[in-house]
């Protein structure tokens, strides 16, 4: 026991040492790399016979790490990754629950096909023959629906199956209802996606502005990370812009309480007060920027404007008027300016869904994107914009792989030349093999699919991977369950657990999930993280990966001339080292390599166009993710960039440029500072009905409660969705706590109970709904208007009837 | 010659102080020292541990506290918290008790216990009133905060059983069973011999405030024998499993070698060793 000891206090100092030699070695070019040792101490638990290894957090998009504990193959015990940046060592109550996603007792284990209307379990063998056949029978007809949890490798080989094999591009991910509006708002005012910078901006910044984000519930260990800093005695400004207030507007300094769409006007109106104070940034305007006007009509690209121009434009929203069209006081609007106009402060901005599921969501990107740049709020650590995400791989698997309609990996395009001739080189595929017709996104594939057959562009066949359609689509009447009645449909939905989607479902195939196999996650902050399978599937569950090889393999050997690449090779032909083929299309030989690292390294040749370089597998295998652009340097170590286009930590920065936008749309290393007018929503309340309905989530539950209603802590906590509903409304309609009442849209109607002073409270005339409960599913009430440009739908806002029911 | 005498008494002086700081120390050790009671080890693999979380009563039905009936209000509450220096009684069914009823809330060694009572929904501001310092009323106790340094509460606590006003038809639905199986605990700690401070057989990582469990309103089963000493991590060695960790590597960017390495197999071999609890 004391050889024992010395052992591990041996180790502790060894460890000690290395961590002081690394907090040294650490970036010191542009500010402090914050890697304190926590509390505590770098250890793990004490568990006997228990191995440990990291990984991604399955749920959100923070990207948390965790440590997994296993024992006898299954996942014991899961703790907070202290050696990972992003979270330190903390979780969210769903991240310390999350071994438990492996264990729902309906675990779905064997392949099913409906067969005179009842599933009944069938062979892999049959399975993929069946696919194989109806997407061989009508190519053009057939979709592939996914998701932002898919891996990286997973839509890797989605996106060259579909589009580089069936030439065909009708593909499209759930992350289109999540961040497509932040997608067209970075590309339009940077020329490129994602965000410049990353959350050590949490650890510095002096005001945190949030955009209609209920920060404590939904991004909850980035939450922590700034009020934690309260207690270690600094001073964070939360200014909380809300249509709720929320457990994030308790821990608040400022609640402003808007009406919904008012974000708009409220944007304009700071950059409004900041040229009158003559409080913009001159200076980094002049160096760094263009103005943008949205043209006529109303586009992407909009058209250049001078700044007379912006000036005119957004002159017309006064404190005033925009008070009067948001609710906010004149005071509150001066507040917002005050902060903008003070260079002293660092103030960052943070959004997610209540700013990108929006029918003006690309134009409100663009103002958030302008008052920073306007003000010179840009570029130092904790001083400017930036958009989260929900899903743990809606960087990594949609924005960057390019698992949409009309994209392809590296930011490129099917309705670009060079750009599809980029890709074709890199997948060996003949000339002219990629279809340059963008594909149907997310709405208009659900339209089209649940369309009669023959109708113009109708599609039949529809493969769903790693996410739930049926419960988180809009208006799902109109866009999902009308499916059941059409004749000539094939819906086949890869999942772990029994869902909505499979309800309508004609095939089922049992997929692996997290740690039962190897992966790749990208998160909110560009950063790419990998992890090693650690547990076995349950029964014949298997990757989602492979159950897209086996099919493209079936297609090739039914001589499909899409599944050859120009050499006659199967497209995802992998070789040992003695150069023969691995039949990977063998379940039993799928992990005879490691799959995950062939087509990582091959899509990071992708990487490298829009300077969004990952690093090597074996070097990402050991960090807690890396954030992109990662180079290699001189002596051989790879560096991450925290903050791209600024000097001194973005590697593509030339010498003295200070700031370079070297994506600029203009062309000239210039980002733009956009003006987008305030726009009426498509669906306001009227007499008929008076209520504004917003939808979302609570902490609890991640999207539609597939995984987390499987796991009883969380369920027990948050077991049904409800009403939240202001008292005063209730008092009046005599709807008490708790009763039952009757919610109507012109879509569909649900009766569920009301809560009054409940996890929030509503303002009048205001109604609040979670959508994570697959057995109240308010999706069915919404709209599925949308963003012209992003064509990511508006679920925060539609207008409803409320009604007392007795039970 | 002369000098030799003072020699002897010197040596006396020092002999005699030797033997005076010995018997201080040994008294000193005796005194913190706990019963010698030697109890077989526990099994803690997989013990029966029931599903159901006790709830915490309100107030007004603890009999032993001056809100018993609605007689008085919040802050005239009267805590019942021992003693710096009243004597610890301690058994090893107490002990066993109290891991079994710490385990009630947890689904696993580490995982952040659910809240037994319900809470306000919309702040956590509330949480600290009581589990600040930690506050006992009769036999109930409201612990203390074991990582301080952290503030937003119901990120990772959640209610056992929320407490809604909804019709029971909306909340008892029938969820899946989850087959999860947690690991719960690790064992006792070590000891160089009898009477030797145990090692800390858990990892500190969310409970570096020892006095959350084993302070003076701790579950009376895992209370120290000694809580006037404050400074607990000078005796109690960590004993956490640290073969595996690989630190920091050099570099420009933070990154650690491969990890796939196991708790130290000595921890596992040496927690099959009878527990003396000195």
């Amino acid at each position: 026991m004391s050889a024992n000891a010395t052992t591990s206090r041996r180790n502790f100092l060894k460890s000690a040492a290395m961590a002081a030699a690394s907090a040294l070695a650490a970036d010191s070019v542009f500010g402090e790399a914050v890697n304190p040792v926590p509390p505590g101490g770098n250890e793990l638990p004490v568990l006997p016979n228990v191995t440990w290894d990291k990984a991604p957090c399955r749920f959100c998009g923070t990207g948390c790490h965790v440590m997994v504990g296993v024992q006898d193959g299954k996942v014991v015990a899961v703790t907070g990754d202290r050696q990972a940046e992003v979270n330190k060592g903390l979780l969210c109550v769903k991240g310390y629950h999350v071994g438990m996603v492996l264990y729902g007792a309906d675990r779905l284990k064997t392949p099913l096909l409906r067969k005179n209307g009842e599933l009944v379990p069938i062979s892999w063998d049959e399975a993929i023959a069946v696919i194989a056949e109806r997407i061989h029978t009508a190519p053009q007809k057939f979709a592939i629906y996914g998701s932002g949890q898919w891996t990286i490798p997973e839509g890797y080989a989605a996106n060259k199956f579909i589009k580089g094999g069936l030439s065909n591009n009708h593909i499209d991910p759930n992350a289109r209802l999540c961040m497509a509006s932040a997608v067209t708002g970075y590309i339009s005012t940077f020329g490129v996606d994602e965000p410049y910078n990353c959350y050590d901006d949490l650890d510095h910044c002096d005001t945190l502005l949030l955009w209609g984000n209920n920060f404590a519930e939904m991004h909850p260990v980035l939450f922590s990370r700034v009020v934690d800093r309260r207690l270690r005695g600094e001073s964070i400004e939360l200014i909380d812009l809300t249509t709720r207030h929320t457990r994030t507007s308790q821990q608040a300094n400022h609640v402003l309480v808007m009406q919904p769409q008012s974000d708009l006007a409220i944007a304009n109106c700071i950059a409004h007060q900041l040229i009158e104070r003559n409080a913009w940034d001159r200076e980094f305007v002049e160096g760094f920027c263009n103005f943008r006007g949205p043209g006529t009509p109303a586009s992407l690209k909009g058209e250049p404007i001078t700044f007379e121009q912006y000036r005119a434009e957004v002159s017309q929203y006064t404190i005033e008027r925009t008070s009067e069209i948001s609710g906010l006081s004149p005071q509150q609007l001066t507040l917002l300016a005050d902060r903008f106009a003070d260079k002293s402060r660092k103030v960052l901005s943070l959004w997610c869904m209540g700013v990108n599921q929006h029918t003006q969501g690309t134009a409100m990107n663009n103002l958030l994107h302008a008052i920073h740049l306007l003000s010179g709020h840009f570029g130092r650590p904790g001083d400017g914009p930036q958009s989260l995400t929900g899903q743990p791989s809606a960087c990594g698997t949609v924005r960057e792989v390019g698992t949409l309609a009309h994209a392809l990996p590296g930011g490129l395009r099917v309705d670009d030349e060079k750009g599809r001739q980029i890709a074709e080189e890199n997948w060996k595929l003949p000339a002219g093999r990629i279809n340059p017709q963008p594909g149907y996104h997310t709405v208009l594939m659900w339209e089209k699919f649940c369309s009669p057959s023959d109708t113009e562009g109708a599609l039949d066949t529809l493969w769903v991977q790693v996410t739930n359609p049926g419960q988180s689509l809009p208006n799902l009447h109109k866009l999902f369950n009308r499916k059941a009645d059409l004749d000539g449909k094939f819906l086949i939905v890869s999942d772990v657990y029994p869902t909505a989607t499979t309800e309508l479902a004609d095939l089922i195939l049992p997929s692996a999930m997290w740690v039962e196999k190897n992966g790749i996650f990208g998160n909110s902050e560009r950063r790419t993280q990998q992890w090693y399978r650690m547990v076995s599937p349950p029964g014949e569950a298997r990757d989602d990966c492979w159950q897209m090889i086996a099919v493209a393999h079936k297609l090739f050997e039914l001589n499909h001339e899409g599944m050859k690449d120009r050499d006659g090779n199967f497209l995802f032909t992998q070789r040992d080292e003695s150069g023969s083929e691995i039949p990977l299309w063998e379940w039993e030989h799928y992990y005879d390599i490691n799959i995950d690292e062939r087509l990582y390294e091959e899509y990071r040749q992708f990487t490298r166009i829009k300077h969004k370089d990952l690093a090597p597998y074996p070097v990402l295998a050991k960090a807690r993710g890396l954030r992109w652009p990662v180079v290699e340097l001189q002596d051989g170590t790879w560096k991450e960039t925290r903050y791209r286009f600024v000097e001194g930590t973005d590697p593509y920065v030339e010498p003295a440029k200070r700031f370079q936008f070297y994506h600029s749309v203009t062309g000239d290393d210039r980002a733009l500072i956009w003006f987008r007018p305030y726009v009426v929503p498509p669906e306001v309340p009227d007499e008929e009905f008076p209520f504004w309905l917003d939808t979302g989530r609570v902490l609890e539950h991640w999207h539609t409660g597939t995984m987390t209603m499987r796991i009883p802590q969380l369920q027990k906590a948050m077991p049904t969705a409800y009403v939240e509903i202001n008292r005063d409304d209730a008092s009046e309609l005599g709807i008490r706590n708790g009763d039952a009442v009757k919610l109507i849209t012109r879509r569909g109607e649900l009766t569920l109970p009301a809560w009054i002073d409940g996890r929030a409270s509503c303002p009048p005339g205001h109604l609040f709904v979670p959508f994570f409960d697959e057995k109240l599913l308010v999706n069915q009430l919404t709209l599925e208007a949308h963003c012209p440009f992003s064509k990511e739908p508006d679920y925060k806002k539609c207008a409803a009837r409320i009604e007392r029911v007795t039970l | 010659m002369s000098e030799a005498k003072p020699v002897p008494i010197r040596r006396n002086f020092t002999i005699f102080g030797a033997v005076a700081v010995g018997v201080g120390l040994v008294g000193f050790l005796i005194g913190i020292s706990e019963p010698v009671e030697p109890v077989s080890r526990m099994t803690v693999e997989r013990p029966h541990v029931p599903t159901t979380v006790r709830f915490a009563p309100s107030y007004y039905v603890i009999e032993a506290t001056a809100n018993f009936d609605w007689k008085s209000d919040f802050s005239m509450l009267k805590q019942n918290s021992p003693g710096l220096f009243d004597p610890v009684h301690r058994t090893a069914e107490m002990k066993n008790d109290a891991l079994i009823d710490r385990l009630r809330t947890r689904a696993f060694d580490g995982a952040p216990p659910v809240v037994p009572h319900p809470i306000q929904q919309q702040t956590y501001s509330n949480c600290l009133v009581c589990h600040a310092e930690g506050m006992k009323l009769g036999d109930r106790i409201a612990s203390k905060v074991s990582h301080p340094h952290y503030a937003s509460c119901t990120q990772c606590h959640v209610e056992a059983v929320t407490d809604f006003p909804f019709a029971e038809s909306f909340i008892a639905q029938e969820i899946p069973d989850n087959k999860f199986e947690g690991k719960l605990r690790a064992g006792a700690g070590d000891r160089l011999s009898p009477g030797a401070p145990p090692t800390i057989p858990h990892t500190m990582q969310m409970r570096s405030d020892c006095m959350s469990c084993h302070g003076l309103v701790a579950r009376p089963g895992l209370r120290t024998t000694h809580p006037w000493l404050k400074n607990c991590v000078q005796c109690h060695a960590s004993s956490a499993a640290q073969d595996w960790h690989p630190g920091f590597a050099l570099g420009v960017s933070a990154m650690t070698p491969q990890l796939s390495a196991s708790a130290s197999p000595e921890s596992a071999s040496s927690s099959g060793q009878p527990e003396t609890q000195q």
